[in-house]
């Protein structure tokens, strides 16, 4: 594989946007997760594929979509869509959940619509659903970039106040951090890296890479910096190595990166189990 | 004469129209150790929530330090022990330390990391709540009584005028509800802080408290002191909350 990453231009583009996203999603999954807002990632990926189906659809009539990258369409779509869940959630303010099916639907009706109108015209539904090694172009992979430098800058800024607001909202409040706020910009943040990471891992899988790594770095990690760290790790290796697999067993990444991140977690289940056996026995020899 | 710190002036709330609070005035002056007691219901959370800002009253004014609630900017000079401490999320990945570092990010500016000083005052109220070897624990894994603790620090890590706790013993079991009480004693003798505390319990602060607010369906049944409290006999329009015979003879 490394001989033909060398060779083909559109290994190395995937390769990049593995790396980039396999750092990028499991840092802001790290707060998704304990801000409990894991399926919101699901809502989002759905609408971003509705955004990008828009755009391949228009490119059939107006010229300038059909030059235009459509996941910067699906981009913005996913960013409105954040912001329209908030609005959605205090509508139902005792039945929150209820904005995630609302807007996953819409999202995925609209993109079955707009997918079904351009048949024929470049749309490889495998590819917005489960991610293609071939699909990132150049222009996918400046937009995969400046997501992941304003994730990196928005964390490392908001670090104190994001992890305050996540923790505990309340005090955040009484502290006075502007947490509406801050809040939205942390909707703003989610919303790009999901529309991005969709490239690599297709609609379907997103919200896997942003919880997967984190869900196993929480089995053992007490602080929300070790957590974070693993977390990139985990995904890094899921990431990585299923971009390598996929190549070399021709499937899509996004099958593979998804199920080496379960088998992380898996693995992180299994050792955990042998930790506590070992725990015992150690109980039983000192009695 | 001294500051008032909270000053309530015929505050009303409602939730839906239904008031949880009717035309409550208070003046709490510096120094002050006020406890509010009510039975479940009777308002004294909202009442809390509100001299915070969580709510805004539809009827009255609240000022802190001599401002009106809106234009109180200086917010590390109060902290808060929430009533429902305990129900944060237990499987969230943070440590005691970090918990308690939280208390210091409202003065920290952006970018800013914690220094010296930051640490030191980190360590110092972990050791005042008698939790600092557990630094390194996460929080989730500790017992009621010792997450209480912790937050008791996160309140105390920035030397606040105002502490302010709403029913910080619930969920607390009886062997570590004494040593949180001696906290607050420790806290009192050291600080010259005010204090507003949320109980069931007064005989536990009976030496401590300067003035009782009672209470009933969001109305002012009582603001008196401690000993005027205790003799409001039958005749009160309400049934005060038992004070055992106290008058600062020395509690042990
Ligand atoms: N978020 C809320 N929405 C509607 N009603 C509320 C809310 N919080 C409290 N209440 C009502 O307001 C009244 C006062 O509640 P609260 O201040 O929590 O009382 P306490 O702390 O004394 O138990 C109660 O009748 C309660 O049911
Ligand atoms: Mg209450």
């Amino acid at each position: 594989m490394i001989a033909d990453l060398l060779t083909y231009s559109f290994l190395r583009y995937a390769f990049v946007a593995a790396v980039v996203i396999g750092f990028t999603a499991p840092l802001i999954g790290s707060f998704v997760v304990v801000r409990r807002m894991s399926l919101i990632a699901d809502a989002l990926s759905h609408v971003t594929l509705a955004g990008i189906s828009f755009s391949l659809f228009l490119g059939q009539y107006v010229l300038f979509f059909s030059d235009l990258n459509p996941l910067y369409l699906g981009t913005l779509v996913s960013v409105l869509a954040a912001l329209g869940l908030d609005w959605l959630r205090n509508k139902y303010v005792h039945f929150q959940e209820l904005s995630i099916p609302i807007m996953m639907s819409a999202g995925m009706g609209l993109s079955a619509i707009f997918i079904s109108l351009s048949r024929g015209f470049s749309v490889d539904l495998s590819t917005l659903l489960f991610g293609s090694i071939s699909a990132v172009s150049p222009s996918d992979i400046g937009l995969i970039l400046a997501v992941a430098l304003i994730t990196v800058i928005v964390i490392v800024v908001f670090y104190k106040q994001l992890l305050f607001l996540s923790f505990d909202e309340e005090q955040a409040k009484v502290s006075g951090l502007p947490s509406t706020l801050l809040h939205m910009l942390f909707m703003f943040v989610v919303a790009l890296v999901i529309a991005v990471s969709m490239r690599i891992v297709g609609t379907l899988l997103v919200s896997s890479l942003i919880t997967l790594p984190v869900a196993a770095a929480l089995r053992f990690t007490n602080s929300f910096k070790q957590t974070i760290v693993w977390a990139i790790v985990f995904g890094e290796f899921a990431t990585i190595g299923g971009l390598v697999l996929a190549y070399e067993l021709d499937v899509a990444p996004g099958g593979v990166i998804v199920l080496l991140a379960v088998l992380i977690l898996a693995a992180v289940m299994l050792f955990e189990k042998i930790g506590s056996l070992r725990k015992k026995e150690v109980l039983h020899e000192t009695d | 004469m001294t500051t008032s710190v909270v000053k309530l002036d015929h505050v009303s709330y409602y939730y839906d129209g239904t008031a949880a609070l009717r035309d409550v005035s208070i003046d709490i002056k510096q120094g002050d150790f006020v406890a509010i007691v009510g039975e479940n219901g009777s308002g004294k959370s909202t009442l809390i929530r509100t001299i915070l800002g969580l709510l805004s009253p539809q009827a009255g004014t609240v000022e802190l330090f001599g401002r009106p609630q809106g234009q109180f900017k200086d917010k590390s000079r109060i902290s808060y022990v929430s009533q429902k401490a305990a129900s944060f999320n237990s499987g969230f990945p943070v440590t005691v330390e970090e918990v308690v570092a939280m208390g210091r990010y409202g003065r920290l500016g952006l970018f800013k990391r914690l220094n010296m000083e930051d640490k030191a005052a980190i360590q110092n109220a972990l050791e005042t709540v008698n939790m600092w070897q557990y630094r390194n624990r996460k929080i989730g894994s500790l017992s009621g009584g010792q997450q209480q603790r912790v937050f008791i620090a996160r309140a105390i890590v920035n030397q606040p005028d105002l502490l302010i706790l709403d029913e910080p013993t619930v969920g607390v079991d009886q062997k570590h509800l004494r040593d949180f009480y001696e906290v607050l004693h420790l806290l009192r003798e050291q600080t010259s802080c005010t204090f507003i505390l949320v109980t069931h319990d007064l005989n536990v602060v009976t030496d401590l408290v300067t003035k009782v607010v009672h209470l009933d369906r969001g109305r002012m049944a009582c603001n008196c002191g401690l000993k005027e409290y205790s003799e409001l006999g039958e005749l009160a329009a309400i049934k005060p909350y038992p004070v055992k015979v106290l008058v600062h003879e020395g509690m042990s």
